[in-house]
């Protein structure tokens, strides 16, 4: 994480406000002078040695920052850790998706982890069974008897960790993992003496210290894979379990595994932001496609990120470990995960079967696209489909149920539902799952046509191996953020010129304005704008030599990552300010909330307050809840530029 | 044609009267069998000219003589091409009057603008390339204005610049920009109105009207799927010109239910292509009278594409179109909608998280400062934002 002015205000008002403001004074003065010693700190924030300890003790426990200690001296370096701090943010949205992927249990026992930083397992036990029997009344109680037993806290331990959610801790976890790699490669050229490293020497050098730092990185899975091996993976186990998989409520302590006790353990953030991706991607589905097609591909992505660790390469190990083959399911699979309450015979129009051309939808990419050029569609090699093979496809949902033409439906529109639902209640069951699986494919299919490629028909085995290319896909994720600001921000008109410069690059503006159709003077007073907002740029090119303004020709260019960086930005700007509005909100109500806060006054506000005290305490939580809601909602923009 | 000029101009040289006579006859023979034998543009070259058969025995020097007294009369213009060899082209003869009223300069100069067409030329470039002064240029221009040979106009492409034209053509599409301008402007209202039609026709050509709800999840039971809920008329093309939001809008105003749009399947092949929209909008007759040929409707098309409002797709070997994120748009109509506020039946774009916020769209974003003259602590735009003003 590059940490900007804003990011790293944003990143010490989060610790501010959930740990108060002694590690936020510490955290501030790590961000501004990075790496220093408890010396220098003392210097830097003028904190008593004591205070300062304090507060880089909650840092640390809450996995906040790096810490070094050089073998030779006794003396520790601290570091922050930004990209920690700014998931702090993002724990509510985790636990939501969680609980949706896992279940209550899940969410509760990531939920204690987050609260408590890192614990060892034998602890997190101990504060599950003082807080089970409590039942003190509040949601709390109910949420504790998810999680009532001992060998119950196992099993859904070892499911988190199977599934990379939660990761052991080692003393080494603590350090900053480029200085890890640096560290392995200073080692190696020491290994390898002599004044003149050869290139190949120094690169064989770098992949082995890239093989080390992997097998570091790693090193907190060990438990996983020692799981994966007796009670087998993950994956698989959900297999078993289908049908009830989503509930994640089903009892399996009985094989609860034996843990170390001893073994300390925390949230991985890396695996957390996979399951936030999926439930991005689902939404941005949602928008683009429909609500339906949405939950088939939701199936789709928790299977082939099952064993994604994280969502971009490991630019640090890059070397060792190129972009990862890509995953693919196949139809058969994905059915078989698929939640069965989703009726798939929703969410696509009707046409009559004639109107369909099944050798194009059926063609298979079998090769990662390399770029993501717009122009595919012109360029698509099959040239003119052949004709007359559009009716040999096996009818789908688009007209399975009627076989008259849909397009003569009207006349008995009056018809209701029951009636015709009746009709098809007698089909046996493995016709049934035969036209389901047909119409759930009638997704897959949709997903892949959008212009998003959602994902890609990659082989036909099993019915149709499918895939998705999260690179490419993230890409065109990010210029749909990066054109709702541009549109609502300078209009259509604005949008349509910056589309017009990425597609056709740097261009003249007369070129400019008779593409877009646009008068001259608004095509200048827009492209203006948007110079001075740094989203375009002109460039001069001179036509001789002398450089005289009308020997020279005026470019337009859009600078697509200088604008995403810019945006990142601003975002993180906008994420700070309305937290800073909350504070002064806060402040402002700060005699009703420490009112509200009293343990004598908790749960029963309504007849402790007066009513005008009642009436703007609760106007008060509207307004935290809106600006809340507005941080976490800009969040899921820096997740898309940044992270996924 | 007026041949009787001819003899004038082969008196004028000093032969004997039955040479120029001789002359005269040729001379008129050659020019005919030239206007026969080709269209306007057609060029020739010396042995072209002999391939004719106009002059007997192919006799060069002869033929050079005509040739000679046609170009004196202008009714043959002379000009070499790129290997310098010597061309003819012949001229009509109510434009060789024309240059005959001339003096040589102003010659040049109708010269210049006749070359270059219906797309004009800048009185800049003449100077430019006639290498004249600017008094004698202006006089010559004003000259051949009085008499109506040439006309100042504007080209939507230099519209700064001074262009001339001559005043027997009109101007090329290049030059007035095509169906867009009219009267020299970009006629925005024209293009907004074609735009709101063309969204419209596609959004109901690519999307299928449900009267139930997308597809939330329904309890089944045992999983299997019974029926097929999913019920809506697949509107025709013809009724896009009768808004079909009434029969739309009265039925959704009767059930809790509002009418939703769903894609359609995979491999559809019936998307409108750009011929389908220009046939549409010539059928339509809401282009009155202009006519638009498919480039013209494709640019159109391009800029709704660029506006994220429609996007292309694979049909059978055409590129066909397709509304943009079909489940969210409106089953009302855009076109014809004169309220600018109504939101109704405008495409619904993504909205982003960013400019939803009230730092997204400050006018004073660069400068806010915690502590400054504008900050959080003192911000006008989040009080309104939260409703607090
Ligand atoms: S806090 Fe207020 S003044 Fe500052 S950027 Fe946001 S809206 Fe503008």
């Amino acid at each position: 994480m590059l940490v900007t002015k804003h990011a790293a205000e944003l990143c010490a008002l989060l610790v501010n406000d959930l740990y108060g403001e002694l590690p936020s004074r510490i955290l501030i003065a790590l961000l501004t002078k990075g790496r220093s010693t408890i010396l220098q700190l003392v210097q830097q924030t003028s904190l008593n040695p004591r205070h300062l300890r304090n507060g880089l003790g909650v840092l640390f426990h809450q996995n906040l920052l790096y810490a070094r200690t050089e073998p030779g001296s006794k003396t520790t370096t601290y570091e922050a850790n930004p990209d920690a701090c700014y998931n702090l943010i993002r724990s509510g949205k985790i636990l939501e998706v969680l609980e949706q992927r896992f279940g209550a249990a899940e969410r509760d026992l990531v939920q204690t982890l987050m609260l408590l930083g890192h614990a060892r397992i034998q602890d997190l036990g101990q504060a599950f069974s003082t807080r089970a029997p409590q039942a003190n009344g509040e949601t709390n109680g109910t949420q504790s008897m998810l999680i009532g037993s001992e060998s119950r806290l196992r099993s859904v331990l070892a499911r988190l960790l199977q599934a990379e959610i939660v990761e052991a801790v080692r003393a080494d976890t603590f350090r900053n993992p480029a200085e890890v790699l640096d560290e392995y490669k200073q080692e190696m050229a020491k290994a390898s003496p002599g004044d003149r490293i050869s290139n190949k020497d120094k690169l064989a050098n770098d992949e082995k210290a890239a093989e080390r730092y992997i097998a570091f990185r790693d090193n907190g899975k060990a438990i996983k894979r020692q799981l994966d091996q007796t009670r087998g993976s993950y994956a698989k186990r959900r297999k078993l379990q289908n049908g009830h998989s989503t509930n994640g409520d089903h009892i399996d302590d009985d094989d609860a595994p034996h843990l170390n006790p001893n073994i300390i353990v925390r949230v991985n953030y890396e695996k957390c932001l996979v399951e936030l991706r999926n439930h991005r991607l689902v939404a941005f589905a949602s928008d683009s496609i429909g609500e339906t097609t949405a939950s088939v591909y939701r199936t789709v992505l928790d299977l082939t990120t099952a064993h994604m660790s994280r969502c971009r390469i490991d630019p640090l190990a890059a070397m060792k470990e190129p972009e990862p083959a890509p995953i693919t399911v196949t139809t058969l699979d994905i059915f078989d995960h698929l939640d069965e309450a989703i009726d798939v015979s929703r969410g696509i129009g009707k046409v009559s079967g004639d109107k369909i051309d099944t050798f194009r939808i059926e063609k298979v990419k079998m090769e990662v696209p390399q770029s993501d050029d717009e122009s595919e569609i012109e360029s698509d090699d099959d040239g003119p489909v052949p004709n007359g093979r559009s009716n040999t496809r096996p009818r789908g949902n688009t007209d399975q149920h009627n076989d008259e033409d849909p397009f003569s439906e009207s006349d008995n529109d009056t018809r209701t539902n029951g009636e015709r639902s009746s009709r098809v209640t007698f089909d046996d069951s493995s016709t049934s799952r035969t036209r389901r699986i047909e119409q759930m494919r009638q997704h897959l299919l949709l997903l892949k046509d959008s212009k998003h490629r959602f994902i890609r028909h990659c082989g036909t085995q099993g019915r149709g191996q499918w895939t998705v290319d999260f690179r490419l896909l993230m890409a065109r994720f990010r210029d749909a953020e990066m054109d709702a600001v541009i549109e609502q921000s300078f209009g259509r008109h604005g949008l349509r010129l910056t589309r017009i410069l990425r597609e056709r690059g740097k261009l003249d503006e007369k070129m400019l304005y008779s593409s877009a159709l646009m008068k001259k003077g608004d095509v200048q007073g827009k492209m203006l704008a948007m110079q001075m907002a740094g989203l375009v740029d002109i460039q001069e090119v001179p036509r001789d030599t002398n450089r005289l303004a009308n020997r020279t020709l005026f470019f337009w260019h859009f600078d697509g990552d200088k604008t995403q960086a810019q945006l990142l930005d601003d975002v993180y700007k906008a994420m700070l300010r309305c937290m800073q509005t909350l504070q002064v909100e806060r402040h402002k109500e700060r005699n009703i909330l420490s009112f509200v806060e009293r343990k004598d006054v908790q749960g029963k506000e309504e007849e402790v307050m007066t009513a005008e005290h009642y009436n703007k305490y609760n106007s008060h939580l509207e307004v935290q809840d809106r600006l809340l809601g507005q941080v976490m909602r800009l969040d899921d923009m820096v997740s898309v530029l940044r992270d996924f | 044609m007026a041949p009787s000029a001819v003899p004038r101009a082969a008196a004028n040289a000093s032969q004997n009267d039955s040479d120029a006579a001789k002359i005269a006859v040729w001379k008129q023979a050659l020019y005919e069998r030239v206007m026969e034998s080709g269209r306007n543009n057609d060029v020739f070259t010396q042995d072209d000219l002999i391939d004719l058969g106009v002059i007997p025995n192919g006799d060069k020097l002869l033929l050079i003589r005509v040739v000679q007294a046609l170009s004196d009369d202008k009714l043959f213009v002379t000009f070499r091409d790129a290997s310098n060899n010597i061309l003819w082209k012949w001229r009509d003869a109510q434009e060789a009057h024309k240059y005959k009223q001339l003096d040589d300069e102003q010659a040049m100069v109708y010269s210049l603008i006749d070359d270059s067409g219906g797309d004009g030329i800048w009185s800049q470039t003449l100077q430019r390339r006639l290498n004249m002064h600017d008094s004698v240029l202006k006089t010559a221009l004003k000259h051949l204005q009085t008499k109506g040979l040439i006309a100042p106009f504007k080209n939507v492409e230099h519209p700064n610049k001074k262009m001339y034209i001559k005043a027997s053509i009109q101007p090329s599409d290049r030059a007035t920009g095509g169906p867009w301008y009219t009267d020299q402007n970009l006629d925005e209202a024209f293009i907004e109105d074609l735009q709101r039609v063309v969204f419209d026709y596609v959004k109901n050509q690519s999307s299928y009207v449900s009267k139930h709800s997308g597809g939330r999840t329904q309890t089944p039971s045992k999983g299997v799927v019974k029926g097929n809920p999913d019920r809506g008329k697949k509107r025709d093309a013809r009724e896009m010109n009768e808004p079909p939001a009434k029969a739309v809008k009265t039925s959704a105003s009767s059930t809790p239910r509002e009418a939703v749009l769903l894609p359609l399947p995979a491999g559809y092949t019936g998307y409108p292509t750009v011929r389908d929209i220009a046939r549409l909008l010539s059928a339509s007759g809401i282009t009155n009278n202009t006519i638009l040929s498919e480039s013209d409707v494709k640019k159109l098309v391009d800029v709704l594409v660029w506006d994220n409002l429609l996007e292309p797709i694979r049909v059978a070997g055409k590129i066909g179109y397709r509304v943009a994120r079909v489940s969210k748009q409106s089953t009302d109509v855009w076109a014809g909608r004169e309220d600018p506020t109504g939101r109704e039946g405008q495409p619904e774009s993504y909205l982003s998280p960013y400019t939803e916020a009230p730092c997204g769209r400050c006018p004073v974003f660069d400068l806010c400062e915690e502590g400054g003259p504008v900050g959080p602590s003192n911000c006008e735009y989040f009080k309104k934002w939260l409703g607090m003003d």
